[in-house]
This record gives C-alpha cells, sequence and structure tokens, in this order.
C-alpha cells in the first residue's frame, strides 16, 4: 500500500520556497520541480499555489526577481533571497524546527501507553 | 517594486505574468515531450498540474495589494458612464447637492471664523479674558482695586494686563483738521502680553505712565498712513488730544486688532491712572486680560484670584454695591469671551443648514431608489453571474459618492460669494474676515462624503437585497419589495417635509418679529433728520460758560443754514446716544434718564407735547430750573395726579426742577427697547460738552453734513464733528441685525420648502408611473378621473399631513432656542404655526396634483395591455 501523501501545512509553503530559493537564483518552473521532487512521497504541493506565493514574497520584499536567460535560453523570471528574506527564513525555519522538535518528544512519550 | 509602482505599471506586471505562466507552460511540455508523451496530451497533463490559469493570475493580482484601488477606479468609471446615459437625473441630484453643501460650507466658514480660527496674537490659547459677577449675573469687567491687587499678588499670570475703551477723543495735529478718534486705553504690558510689537519705534514702558514725564501715544497703521500721511518721521512728533500734548512713540503694525474695539486708531499707556480718576477708584471698573503661565489652567488661575480678592476685604475700600468677596471671579479664554454674544445665532444657522442637508440627502435618495428599481434587472443579472452582495453595494456606493464629490466641489464656490454677505454675523470683536482656509475645504469634504454615503447607502442596501429569480422576471421586483420600497420613499418625502416644516416656522417667526418691530410707532418722526455728534475740550477751556456761548452759537449758525426747516442740541439724541445720564429722581429715588436739549427739540424731533408748554429762551441759566417730562416719567414720579407746576428734587445735584410740559413717550434706546422714563431740561440750564445736532431738512439733510462741519469749525476749527448720521439710518441699523437673520432664515426655509415639494413630486409621480396597471384596472371597472385624482392627491395629503404633525412637534421643541431673537412673539406662537402648516400642505397638494392630473389621463386600455 502505497503511503498516503499529507496536505502541507498551513504556511509552510513559503518557507519551502524560501529554502529552495535560498540555494541560488531560480526560476518559477524550477522551483515547482523542486518542491516535486522534495515532496514526492510525502507531501502534496498544490502547483497553482505556487505563483501566488512567489508573487505574495516579492511583494513583502522577502524575494527579489528579475528576467535571466535559462538554461534552455529562454528569458525566464528568476527569484533570489534578499537580505530579509534570509531573516525571515532563518527565523521561521528555526522556529519550525523547534515546534517539530517539541512535537516529536511530546508524541514519542506518550506512544507507548496510547497504542 | 513598491506598491505605488505596482499600482502604476500595472499593464507591465500583466505582461510579465503572462510570460511567466507563459515559460513554465512551455518547460512543462517540453520536459514531457522529451519524456515520450505527444504534444497533445503533455499541453493538457501540464495544464491540469497547474490548475486554473485565470484564478491564479487573479491570486497573483491579489498579491499585488492594488486590487481594490483597481475596482474602485472601475466603479468609478463605471459611475461616471451612468451619469453621463442619464444627464437629467446626474444634474438633479449634483445640483441641489451642490446647494445643500453650499449652504452648509458657507455658514461653517463663519462657525470657523468666529469660533475655530485662532485670534491674532503669539499663542492666542494661553490668553484669558478675567471678569468678576455678581451673583446672579455675569458681568464683563473687573473692579479697578481688586485688578491692582490680583497684579501685584497673583502667581498664575505671565502677565496681567487691563485696557478701557472710551467715547473716544478730539485729535488735531499742526496744519490738521480736528477729527475725532477711538482712543485704547491699556497698561504697559498690554502690546507684550499679546505679543504683538510696533512696526516702527518702541513700545510703551513701565514709567510711561507716571505723570511728570512726557505723556506718549502709540498710534495705528491707518492713522499713520491717513492722517500723517505716513510720514516716516513721525516718531518724536506731536500730536494733541483732547487738546493736550502727546509725543508719537511708535506704529503699530497694520492689520492690528485690539480684543473687543477694532476702531481704536490710537493707544495710551493710561488705562489705570486717567480714565479713573482716584476718588472713584472703589467702584471704576476695567477689562482685564492676562497671559497664563504655560501649564497654568483657566480654574487655576480663576481660584488664585479669587482668593486673593477674597483676601482683601477690610485692607481695602469696598465697593459701591458689595463686598470683595461677594463677586465670583471667571477666567476664560479670550476667544470665548469675544465671541459669545455671536453663539447662539450661528449655532441657529448652523442647524438651519444642517436641515437642509438631510432635505437634500433624502431628495436624492429618492432619486436613487426610483433609479435603482430601473436598473433591477441589470442589479440581478449581476448578482446571477456571482458579483457579491457587497460588491453591488460598492457599486452603487461609488456612483453616490461620485455625485456627493461633484455636488461638493460645486458647492464649494456658495461661501466664495456668500462671505461678505454673512459678514454681519460676525461679533466686532474679532478680525472681520471670514477665511477660506483648509477647515472650510476639510468640512465641505466631510459634508460631500457624508451626503454621498447618506443618500446612497440606504438605497444600495435595498437594491442588493434583491430577490434573485423576481428580479430576472418580466415585470421587476416581488411585490413585496416594491411595497416596501414605497413605503421607505413616502418615510424619506415625509421626513422632508417635517425638517422644512420646522425651518418654515422658525423663519415664520423671524420674520413676525422683523414685521413687529417695524410696526413700533418709535415716537418720532425719524425722515429727514441729521444727528452731528459734538464734544466740546479741552475741559480747562470749555466751562459752563463757553459751552453754553458756543452752543448758542453753533444752533445759530445751523438754523441760518439753506435747507434747514429747524435745528436744536441734546446730550442724548434718539438710537444714537453715546453718553446714558441716569438720574435718582423724587423722594423714592426713581432712576429717570435726563437729557438737556435746547427749545426745538420736541418740534424738530416732532415728538407731541401732551401737556403745557415747550422751552424758550426765558429758560436761561440763574431763571426758575425747569423741566419737561415724558408720559412714562410723569406715571412713575406723579402717578396720577397732574405733573404741570409741581417741583420735583435731582438726587444727583440736589437741583429742585418745576415741570412745565409732559411729552410722548419714545423709542429712545431702539425700536426693541422698552420706553424710558425721561426728564428734559433746558440746555443753558444743565450745559454738558457733549452734545449732539439734530437738524430736521427740507428733503434728505445728508448733503448737508459739509455745510454744518464748517458752520461749527468756523466757531472753533478744533472742535471736530463726528458720528454724522441720519436718522433713518440709525434706526435702519438698529434693526438690521434682525432683518438679515430673519432673510437668512427665511432664504433657508424656503430652499428647503422647494427641495421638499420636489421631493413630494418625485415620491408620486414614481407612484403613478408604477401603478399605472393597477388605475388602468381601476379605470376599466368604472373609477372615474375625479376617483383617481382623489386618490392620488388624497395619498401626497396623507405624506403632508404626517410630515406636519412630525414637523410641529420638532418645532414645538426647537423654536425655543428662537427666544431671545423673538419680538412681539413667543416661541409657540399659534398664528404662525397654523399658517405655515396650511402653507405646506398647500405646497404639497400641488406637488401631487400635476402627477394626479396624469394619473387622469391614462387610458386604461393600453394601461391594461403593456403588462
Amino acid at each position: 500500500m502505497a503511503s498516503p501523501k499529507s496536505d502541507l501545512p498551513q504556511g509552510t509553503l513559503d518557507l519551502l520556497i524560501l529554502r529552495i530559493v535560498a540555494l541560488g537564483p531560480i526560476h518559477g518552473y524550477a522551483i515547482a520541480q523542486r518542491l516535486t521532487e522534495m515532496s514526492r512521497h510525502v507531501v502534496q504541493v498544490p502547483q497553482g499555489s505556487l505563483y501566488p506565493a512567489l508573487h505574495r514574497l516579492e511583494n513583502r520584499g522577502l524575494l527579489s526577481a528579475q528576467w535571466k536567460q535559462s538554461e534552455t535560453g529562454r528569458e525566464a523570471k528568476h527569484y533570489w533571497l534578499t537580505a530579509k528574506g534570509r531573516a525571515q527564513f532563518r527565523n521561521e525555519a528555526e522556529s519550525w524546527l523547534r515546534l517539530s522538535e517539541a512535537i516529536h518528544l511530546i508524541l514519542d512519550s506518550g506512544q507507548a501507553e496510547v497504542l | 517594486m513598491n506598491w505605488w509602482q505596482r499600482l502604476v505599471k500595472r499593464d507591465q506586471l500583466e505582461r510579465q505574468l503572462d510570460a511567466e505562466l507563459q515559460f513554465h507552460v512551455e518547460q512543462a511540455v517540453a520536459d514531457r515531450m522529451r519524456a515520450g508523451t505527444s504534444e497533445g496530451e503533455a499541453r493538457r497533463s501540464a495544464h491540469i498540474e497547474l490548475g486554473g490559469l485565470e484564478q491564479m493570475k487573479e491570486e497573483c493580482r491579489d498579491a499585488r495589494g492594488t486590487a481594490w484601488v483597481e475596482t474602485a477606479l472601475q466603479d468609478l468609471r463605471f459611475a461616471w458612464r451612468n451619469a453621463r446615459k442619464s444627464p437629467a437625473f446626474a444634474i438633479a441630484a449634483i445640483g441641489t447637492l451642490a446647494l445643500g453643501i453650499g449652504a452648509n460650507t458657507a455658514i461653517f466658514s463663519v462657525v470657523n471664523a468666529v469660533f475655530l480660527r485662532p485670534l491674532p496674537y503669539a499663542a492666542p490659547g494661553r490668553i484669558a479674558w478675567v471678569r468678576q459677577s455678581q451673583p446672579g449675573h455675569d458681568g464683563s469687567t473687573a473692579l479697578m482695586p481688586d485688578y491692582a491687587v490680583w497684579k501685584l499678588h497673583n502667581t498664575a499670570f505671565e502677565r496681567l494686563s487691563a485696557y478701557q475703551v472710551t467715547l473716544g477723543m478730539n485729535l488735531s495735529a499742526p496744519n490738521q483738521v480736528a477729527e475725532r478718534v477711538q482712543a485704547g486705553h491699556v497698561t504697559h504690558d498690554f502690546f507684550a502680553m499679546l505679543g504683538v510689537r510696533p512696526r516702527i519705534g518702541r513700545d510703551f514702558e513701565a514709567g510711561d505712565a507716571e505723570s511728570g514725564r512726557d505723556t506718549v501715544v502709540l498710534i495705528g497703521d491707518s492713522l499713520w498712513r491717513n492722517y500723517l500721511h505716513g510720514s516716516p518721521d513721525v516718531l518724536g512728533q506731536s500730536i494733541f488730544l483732547d487738546g493736550a500734548p502727546y509725543t508719537v512713540i511708535g506704529v503699530m503694525p497694520p492689520g492690528f486688532v485690539y480684543p473687543d474695539a477694532n476702531d481704536a486708531a490710537l493707544w495710551l499707556p493710561d488705562a489705570v491712572n486717567a480714565v479713573c480718576s482716584v476718588p472713584s477708584r472703589a467702584w471704576c471698573d476695567v477689562s482685564v486680560i492676562g497671559r497664563l503661565k504655560p501649564g497654568i489652567t483657566m480654574e487655576q488661575a480663576r481660584a488664585d484670584l479669587e482668593l486673593i480678592s477674597k483676601r482683601m476685604d477690610g485692607q481695602y475700600p469696598r465697593p459701591l454695591f458689595s463686598a470683595h468677596a461677594a463677586l465670583s471671579v471667571g477666567v476664560l479664554p479670550l476667544q470665548e469671551h469675544l465671541t459669545r454674544g455671536s453663539r447662539t445665532a450661528i449655532y441657529v444657522l448652523m442647524g438651519a443648514v444642517g436641515c437642509i442637508l438631510l432635505i437634500v440627502c433624502a431628495n436624492v435618495a429618492n432619486l436613487f431608489l426610483a433609479r435603482a428599481a430601473a436598473r433591477e434587472r441589470e442589479i440581478g443579472i449581476r448578482a446571477a453571474i456571482g458579483a457579491s452582495r457587497f460588491r453591488v453595494v460598492r457599486l452603487l456606493l461609488a456612483e453616490s459618492l461620485m455625485l456627493g464629490a461633484a455636488g461638493g466641489l460645486l458647492g464649494i464656490l456658495i461661501p466664495y460669494w456668500s462671505a461678505p454677505a454673512l459678514g454681519f454675523l460676525l461679533p466686532g470683536t474679532i478680525p472681520r474676515s471670514i477665511p477660506m482656509d483648509w477647515r472650510v475645504l476639510g468640512f465641505a469634504a466631510a459634508c460631500s462624503l457624508a451626503a454621498g454615503i447618506l443618500f446612497g447607502l440606504a438605497p444600495s442596501l435595498i437594491a442588493s437585497k434583491l430577490d434573485l429569480n423576481t428580479a430576472l422576471k418580466e415585470g421587476g421586483a416581488h411585490p413585496l419589495d416594491r411595497r416596501r420600497r414605497s413605503r421607505l420613499r413616502g418615510s424619506l418625502a415625509i421626513a422632508q417635509l417635517a425638517l422644512s416644516l420646522v425651518l418654515l416656522v422658525g423663519a415664520g417667526l423671524l420674520m413676525r418679529s422683523f414685521v413687529n418691530l417695524l410696526n413700533v410707532n418709535p415716537g418720532f418722526d425719524p425722515r429727514n433728520v441729521l444727528l452731528a455728534n459734538m464734544q466740546l475740550q479741552p475741559r480747562e477751556l470749555y466751562g459752563p460758560a463757553r459751552q453754553r456761548d458756543f452752543f448758542r452759537r453753533a444752533l445759530a449758525a445751523v438754523q441760518a443754514l439753506p435747507g434747514v426747516q429747524s435745528a436744536a442740541v441734546t446730550s442724548q439724541p434718539p438710537l444714537g446716544a453715546s453718553v446714558i445720564y441716569l438720574h435718582l429722581l423724587g423722594a423714592e429715588a426713581e432712576p429717570v434718564h435726563v437729557t438737556a436739549a435746547s427749545a426745538d427739540y420736541f418740534r424738530t424731533l416732532r415728538i407731541a407735547l401732551l401737556q403745557g408748554r415747550p422751552f424758550n429762551e426765558g429758560d436761561r441759566d440763574g431763571t426758575e430750573r425747569v423741566a419737561i417730562i415724558s408720559q412714562a416719567a410723569a406715571r412713575i414720579l406723579f402717578k396720577d395726579r397732574n405733573p404741570l407746576g409741581r417741583r420735583i428734587q435731582d438726587r444727583n445735584n440736589d437741583n429742585w426742577l418745576t415741570i412745565i410740559g409732559v411729552a410722548a413717550d419714545i423709542r429712545h434706546g431702539g425700536l426693541d427697547q422698552a420706553v424710558w422714563p425721561e426728564l428734559f431740561q433746558p440746555y443753558p440750564q444743565a450745559p454738558v460738552r457733549d452734545m449732539s445736532l439734530v437738524v430736521r431738512g427740507d428733503s434728505d439733510p445728508s448733503g448737508l453734513a459739509p455745510a454744518i462741519r464748517k458752520a461749527i469749525q468756523a466757531i472753533d476749527r478744533e472742535q471736530p464733528v463726528f458720528g454724522v448720521k441720519t436718522v433713518e439710518t440709525l434706526l435702519s441699523n438698529s434693526v438690521a441685525q434682525r432683518r438679515q437673520r430673519a432673510w437668512l432664515l427665511g432664504a433657508f426655509a424656503f430652499l428647503s420648502l422647494v427641495v421638499a415639494m420636489v421631493g413630494v413630486y418625485g415620491v408620486m409621480a414614481y407612484s403613478v408611473t408604477q401603478r399605472t396597471h393597477e388605475i388602468g384596472v381601476r379605470m376599466a371597472l368604472g373609477a372615474e378621473r375625479d376617483d383617481v385624482l382623489a386618490m392620488v392627491v388624497g395619498e401626497g395629503l396623507v405624506l403632508a399631513l404626517i410630515g406636519v404633525a412630525i414637523g410641529l412637534a420638532l418645532s414645538l421643541v426647537l423654536t425655543r432656542v428662537l427666544a431671545s431673537f423673538l419680538f412681539g412673539v413667543g416661541p409657540h406662537d399659534v398664528v404662525t404655526f397654523a399658517s405655515v402648516s396650511v402653507a405646506l400642505v398647500a405646497a404639497a397638494y400641488f406637488a401631487s396634483y400635476i402627477p394626479a392630473r396624469r394619473a387622469t389621463r391614462i387610458d386604461p386600455i393600453r394601461a391594461l395591455r403593456h403588462e
């Protein structure tokens, strides 16, 4: 039986996008592919939300964008992190890790009795 | 890109968005084809994976944060197209709104000029007016000794200054004709307290008023320019005031306004010393103004001064009528004191124009409702293809706001040209201009916005609540919707009528007061009579003998002028008295006005002499002291005994006077003033230095002024003749404020009536249109034209009667604020209330008669086929 995919928790799409863009300038299609790869068997990334999210992050000043030649030679809109975006990513990633660790701990300690 | 760039570069962003998404799709298709899928299949699956393109684009646009502006612009474009499609509607709405908003802005510009505009002094908020009041009576000045002690001991004021306004002084300068000027008598620190400095020369100093030093004067800019020809070496020059020399030490800046006496032309540093002579100090009063120390409140200052006054009894002489401690001290902002007399009138007018704006809004709301009905199908379609209720309301609201803004822009023009006409509302104590500043413009903008929401919101809320199914069907809204809407339209018309009635009642009361006032018999004949005032100076030169001699020669000279029928002198001319002489007469010490007059006084003013004889040449200095009394005085002094030949004592100077005549009562103080009890003495027996010439001409006497002036100055060229006015002018001025108030409120009431009638007409006309079918059926079933006429007019009259009933109830409560403006009518005058109600119902009858006539011309056959 294939393991069921979970929906992406609220607000984590932005975090994932920031994580991917942090590696260097990248265009929307490539981000979509990375997202699909990264999450292949675990979470469902709604592709339709990608571009609105990118535009939101750009307008909030977390991402910067410029039209550059892509690997195929066509002009594509490339995104990269701004200083503000980098700081935001660091903060959110940290707090996310702390939270998930805490939840992990709670679930672990209670497992024996419940199951 | 910031928010603003995102808004402006919208097209560029759209192109980029398209390109970005297209790139994504092309890449996805290419990848899939590389994996062996056919192009069609690849394209299909790429699109499925990405999801709905249009929706995604919309979300990207939302992410820009500019969407609301774009929809608003879209709404406005739509509103503009709509307005262009029905220009009659737009013009009617914008026109009435402009009137409503304009009238409000005009009156608000007065409110702003009087109450909101800061006075032209440094930090005017810290300048306070100080007054003492007896229990139950608000005073406006303070006792001189209290002021002196406050000044020494107070801790609340940075500077505590005082001033006096007197009747004026005779001004002369070398090689100049003598003139009469207003003088301000101030303490030396007065201008420093206000924060105003002379433009040339120096301010007063502490020692300036001390005796033994040169007497100095500061002059106003216009006196410097006009009387002294703007001469640059004015400093150190001598001018003569009441015959005594004064050295000019400075010129005040142009436009400097002296609180409470705008027409002062020069200032002397003698508020405390000269004007109140030392023996009368104990009950002499001054006007006190001070600048509070920073952080001190008016109340703290009041407590400080009151405590000082309370400790004065025992140490200082008692004032005439009470102890120092019995007087309460008031400290209030200067502006509040200067504008206290204008408050009620301005607030009443503000209320009136507020009513007009409400009436106008109700009218435009009615227009909107009628139009919303016509647009039911359009709105239904919008709702059917997914427009939310909020979206529909926004669309309609954009339209009303646009009309409101247009009306506001047009309305702002009204205060521009009405400002001069409204000047009479300004108290004489503040700068006499009505500025159009940011407050006025802001108020107009707020009015437009409020009006737009007020008349736009209710109709759009109803329109947006439409039942989709019935709206889209032929025949328009559900009958229930229609009934609810017509009830709303009816209530709006009723509200208009009620408010209009309130204004009409108010205007009616003022008009009736004014007519009553004009019908008052003044007791003298004001036609063709000229008044001219004189005050003989200097004091040392003009003793009683010279006063007698001067006025005898002046009278002889003036009587000899061509065009003069008769002439007299008097110390208290009717309507123009500058000094009031109130003496206590008889055993009961009754207060009576005592006037010195020459022989021809009664003949010149055509005052009826009811008993006895007029004065004659025999009533001289040294002969028996005689007097003529008025009817009112006769009643008070002699009850029902015949006063002729009786003697009475003047307790002010202990002279015994023999009554030789009784004159008819006159309205000495003005048409709206009570009759004074009066006593007249022949002027040779009671000489005064302040006298007025009363000259009756053959025709309009205004032209006599130069000849009179010349005749007087031929006797003594140092004596100015001033305040030359016809008695008719004085009479007209004395009722001017009432006339202007009555006209203004009358104009507003008339405006409201017209708008309200248009409202009633609109409601009835619309109701007839809506009920074409019903009326057709009635007529087909045998209803006569008269029945139809009665039915429609009857509906209009029901609206009118309900409106009148509500309006009368409101008026009963509201007209009380007018009480102080009324003359000869009560605030609940039955005649006014009844006639105004009848007029309003009659007007409503005509307003509904026109649509009713149209209803009778409905052809039943066509009306029925129409369905």
